[in-house]
């Protein structure tokens, strides 16, 4: 599996069980709570697929988990700057989890997948 | 006059037999192993100032035969340039009308002696036994007595893959019997001759397998005690050690390939898994993540608990 692959698929699947867990807070309308997964799925994705390439490119440990840090704290932060529609904002919930699942998908790929050689 | 005692006696044969190697360029300082038809000795290169292994034919009521075995045995070693396989520098006639063999002279302990760490090392040893071995192959070499006296460990860690004696061509010329019960291939011991190839001795290397995965030698009868082993492992030893040719992995390369799987926690081709042991051995391979993944989890739920609203 190639470490952009393997970003993907972790992110998507982090991305997921975040949006998901938003169905535990009573102040998120139900209907929406699709939309809130299929979100964060993305945000995961995009995640992955920031961290993925910049593994391929990139071998240091400490960076990757940075760059995934960083990723996901911007994602996360411009979700959490929109506003439910009862005018909350949810940024310790949605940015602190965030940034763990930049995280763990930047050690992930720079730890795993193989790197496509000519 | 007083008899002299066994001891004595022995130790007066042994000096009695010590080779002379016309010359002069070796110096035969003692024996250090004697198998079926040889004798080995330890000696010194006076040229080069090194020691040497000096081969020489055991039984002096057969001399043609196993002269002419070792001078094949010689000619099989000369042709095989590996790391793991000890180089020939000379072959000759003893005064005495033995033949001998000058071989490199290799330190280290048998396989069966050693101190071979966790199984996970054991397996890339075997590793390195079956390149060695698959190299021979690929020269047209079947070695046809592969088991643990005759694979030697160097204090580097050093491997080297000894006793060529019974070595054959693939071409089916068939260099008679031979082998050790265990690790010789049922088609070997019932000398199919011609029929004995490559698989010969990934029969033997399944066995020298078994060995190093579980400490165990085959028996006698072929045997296996494999209780304990991961069932993959097994399979692969198994598969091997089938009585059918056919039925066992093709090539030395083939079983490496399989425990080489085996290591990095890849499906190996000796045995199907279901789905449990499917996810099992994901999940064992990629614990970390697996970890990383429940410490996620276990972190939302902590958000959740403390932010809840």
């Amino acid at each position: 599996m190639s470490k952009v692959v393997l970003g993907l698929l972790l992110g998507a699947a982090l991305g997921a069980i975040d949006g998901a867990c938003a169905g535990f807070y009573d102040a998120v309308p139900k209907d929406q709570l699709m939309g809130i997964v299929l979100g964060s799925t993305c945000k995961g994705l995009l995640t992955g697929l920031v961290a993925g390439f910049f593994a391929r490119k990139w071998r240091s440990l400490g960076l990757g988990i940075l760059v995934g840090l960083g990723v996901g704290f911007l994602l996360s932060y411009a979700v959490a700057a929109m506003p439910s529609p009862d005018g909350q904002h949810f940024y310790v919930e949605i940015i602190l989890p965030g940034m763990a699942l930049g995280a763990i998908v930047g050690f992930a790929t720079q730890r795993y997948g193989r790197v496509k050689t000519a | 006059m007083k008899p002299l005692s066994d001891e004595a006696v022995a130790r007066l044969a042994e000096l009695a037999s010590k080779p002379e190697v016309p010359g002069g360029r070796y110096e035969v300082l003692e024996r250090v192993g004697a198998g079926g038809m040889s004798t080995v000795y330890r000696a010194r290169d006076r040229q080069l100032e090194r020691d040497v292994a000096i081969k020489v034919v055991r039984d002096e009521r057969r001399p043609g035969a196993l002269a002419e075995r070792l001078r094949q045995e010689a000619h099989i070693l000369a042709a095989l340039e590996h790391p793991s396989i000890p180089p020939v520098h000379e072959i000759g006639e003893l005064a005495d009308g033995r033949a001998y063999c000058v071989l490199r002279f290799v330190r280290g302990t048998t396989l069966a002696r050693a101190e071979l760490g966790p199984r996970n090392a054991r397996l890339r040893l075997f590793l390195r036994l079956c390149e060695a071995v698959a190299y021979a192959h690929g020269r047209g070499v079947v070695h046809r007595d592969l088991k643990p006296d005759n694979v030697m460990l160097g204090p580097l860690g050093e491997l080297y893959v000894m006793d060529w004696g019974i070595a054959g061509a693939l071409d089916g010329a068939d260099p008679g019997a031979g082998g050790t019960p265990g690790f010789s291939a049922p088609e070997q011991e019932a000398g199919a001759g011609g029929a004995v190839d490559a698989r010969a001795d990934v029969y033997a290397l399944a066995g020298l397998l078994a060995f190093l995965a579980s400490g165990r030698a085959p028996g006698a009868n072929g045997a296996l005690a494999l209780g304990g082993l991961p069932r993959p492992l097994a399979a692969v030893i198994a598969r091997g050690r089938e009585r059918d040719p056919a039925r066992r992995q093709p090539s030395a390369l083939e079983l490496a390939r399989d425990v080489a799987a085996f290591l990095d926690q890849e499906p190996v081709s000796a045995y199907r898994e279901g789905p449990l042991e499917r996810a099992g051995r994901f999940l064992s391979k990629h614990r970390f993540v697996a970890w990383l993944v429940v410490g996620y989890l276990v972190l939302r739920a902590l958000v959740f608990f403390v932010y809840r609203r």
